[in-house]
């Protein structure tokens, strides 16, 4: 069996000539929790569109366990076999929660009725409630039941915390990661609330532009990265200078920068140039994130 | 897989049917009344050359309602009717056809497991059928009511001749709407085939294109009522325009992003 859930490849798609993706390439592991970040329009929508075959790409090829989403037989089979939550959480207004249940249920083979009134009772939906009139916390609580009941290998979220207040997004999460434990689910969502993700992911990928930037495990991430913040006496070397490139921040005689890799080297030469402090301190998911793209 | 979807198009078409069907029994209720009225008077000469133009023999008022509910301008209006009908199963409809833009949930639709031909044809095909149903309606009306206030009640075969005339025609408009809304939200869809509508009816009266003004006089039955005979080179032009509106709207939405 294939160890990959989603494997996307060379993916490219322009919309009026402006690239939306642009040669983006990742793996997504079997039983992983993945993030997908990236900011506004940096093509993590268009990249999950691409993968459940909602989209058709200008080029590269995107597969979900297994199957070819460019392959319109294909992408109604990844549909059938994977939950999605979408970025817009809008249903048929003329249904009720639980006409809408019924009607998503019978596209769906593997349709889990406990798990359909596990969630039901914890998120507090009424199957008598209009759709319509549901506040942009309960669309997102209902999106989330029809992607979990489907009861797929696959589960992709766009957004999945949008309009939650704080007590639910906890609540939702930890369902969501116990779910996924219980059954091995492959969990790749994008969000931009990097708490979240940090709090939930074992993976992250990040794109900007349409590229990937980082993309591997949240544990590696956090041990290759540090900030580094070194004081001079009589201004920065001009040897550090060169060496901390532009991405660092200097204030007066202190340098800060956050460094990959070379952090070993960077405190030997700041010591070599007789740095009066010198402080390696570990970085949090946003700040990865915000160097990142900002580069 | 297409059972969800019979009842997605169902739930859609269901406030614009009911819609449908009051507005048209309450116009030929109308029409009864009017006719109800006047039974016993001899219309004017004017009224009566109209309708003897028309191809009704008789000259009652009663005739006249028949020829009104059967004449271009009121038989167009039941073509029209049909129109509202259309959807190519894509944008949620919600309302009865002026909303504009898409609606929100249409990503939640092309989430689903489905092919969008499936879309296409299931919310389509209700549609049409509804539409057929809906041109037969006013003649069906009348034929039941007029015995009740009129002396002159016109035979069931007629009124079913009559009405198949008018399906037909409306077919033609019908797949063309469902083509419009391929490609366009609900207002614009509606105002792209009344334009067209409009375009072919003044076409057909002002150019004198065969088909164009055969296709207006077939489309409310008048051809049948002159000369009783089916003019099936228009029947095969209403027929193909359907099949490439329908076979248009399926490539339109397998193609077009969302």
């Amino acid at each position: 069996m294939n160890d990959a859930a989603i494997e996307v490849s060379g993916l490219l798609k322009s919309y009026k000539s402006q690239p939306a993706v642009n040669g983006l390439s990742f793996t997504v592991p079997r039983g992983s929790i993945c993030g997908f970040l990236g900011r506004n329009g940096a093509g993590k929508t268009t990249t999950i569109k691409s993968i459940l075959g909602m989209l058709k790409p200008d080029g590269g090829t995107v597969r979900v366990l297994g199957m070819d989403a460019l392959d319109p037989d294909g992408s109604v089979l990844i549909r059938q076999q994977t939950g999605f939550v979408c970025e817009i959480k809008e249903f048929y207004p003329y249904m009720n929660v639980g006409e809408t249940i019924d009607f998503t249920r019978a596209f769906y083979p593997t349709w889990d009725r406990t798990l359909e009134k596990d969630f039901l009772d914890r998120f507090s939906l009424s199957p008598k409630q209009k759709v319509g009139k549901l506040s942009k916390g309960m669309r997102t609580q209902l999106a989330i039941l029809l992607a979990v009941a489907r009861n797929t290998d696959v589960l992709i979220m766009d957004e999945p915390t949008d309009g939650l207040d704080p007590f639910l997004v906890e609540e939702t999460l930890r369902l969501l990661v116990g779910h996924a434990a219980r059954r091995g689910t492959t969990i790749f969502f994008s969000s931009h609330q990097l708490d979240e993700v940090e709090q939930i992911a074992d993976r992250v990928i990040i794109i900007d532009r349409g590229k990937v930037k980082i993309d591997g495990s949240l544990d590696d991430l956090r041990s290759n990265y540090r900030r580094v913040r070194m004081v001079f006496q009589q201004g920065t070397p001009a040897e550090m200078a060169a060496l901390v490139g532009a991405a660092s921040q200097t204030t007066g005689r202190t340098v800060s920068v956050l460094a990959r890799d070379n952090v070993e080297h960077l405190v030997d030469r700041a010591r070599w140039h007789q740095a009066t402090d010198i402080e390696v301190q570990a970085v949090g998911l946003k700040e990865i994130f915000l160097e990142v793209v900002k580069q | 897989m297409m059972k969800p979807l019979w009842i997605k198009a169902l739930r859609e078409l269901k406030p614009r049917l009911i819609f449908g069907v009051v507005m048209m029994v309450w116009t030929c209720l109308v029409l009864l009344w009017v006719s109800s009225q006047f039974e016993d008077k001899k219309p004017s000469e004017a009224t009566i050359q109209r309708a003897v133009a028309a191809g009704f023999s008789a000259a009652t008022t009663h005739e006249y309602a028949w020829w009104l509910i059967y004449s271009s301008s009121v038989g167009f209006t039941w073509l029209m009717m049909g129109t509202f009908l259309a959807g190519a199963g894509v944008n949620t409809q919600t309302t009865y056809g002026l909303k504009q833009g898409t609606h929100p949930s249409m990503l939640y639709t092309l989430s689903l497991p489905v092919r969008r031909r499936d879309l296409v044809l299931s919310r389509s095909l209700l549609g049409a059928l509804f539409a057929i149903v809906l041109t037969f309606l006013p003649g069906l009306v009348v034929w039941a009511l007029s015995p009740l206030v009129t002396k002159f009640p016109l035979p069931l075969n007629s009124v079913l001749i009559y009405s198949s005339f008018i399906a037909a025609g409306g077919m033609a408009l019908y797949w063309l709407s469902v083509l419009f809304a391929s490609f366009l939200d609900e207002q614009w869809q509606l105002y792209a085939t009344w334009i067209t509508a409009v375009i072919i009816v003044l076409l057909g009266q002002l150019t004198r294109i065969p088909v164009l003004s055969t296709f207006v006089h077939f489309s409310s039955s008048e051809i049948w009522i002159r000369t009783h005979t089916v003019p099936w080179s228009v029947a095969a032009v209403i027929l193909a325009l359907s099949i490439t509106c329908l076979v248009g709207a399926l490539r339109i939405v397998e193609q077009r992003e969302y």
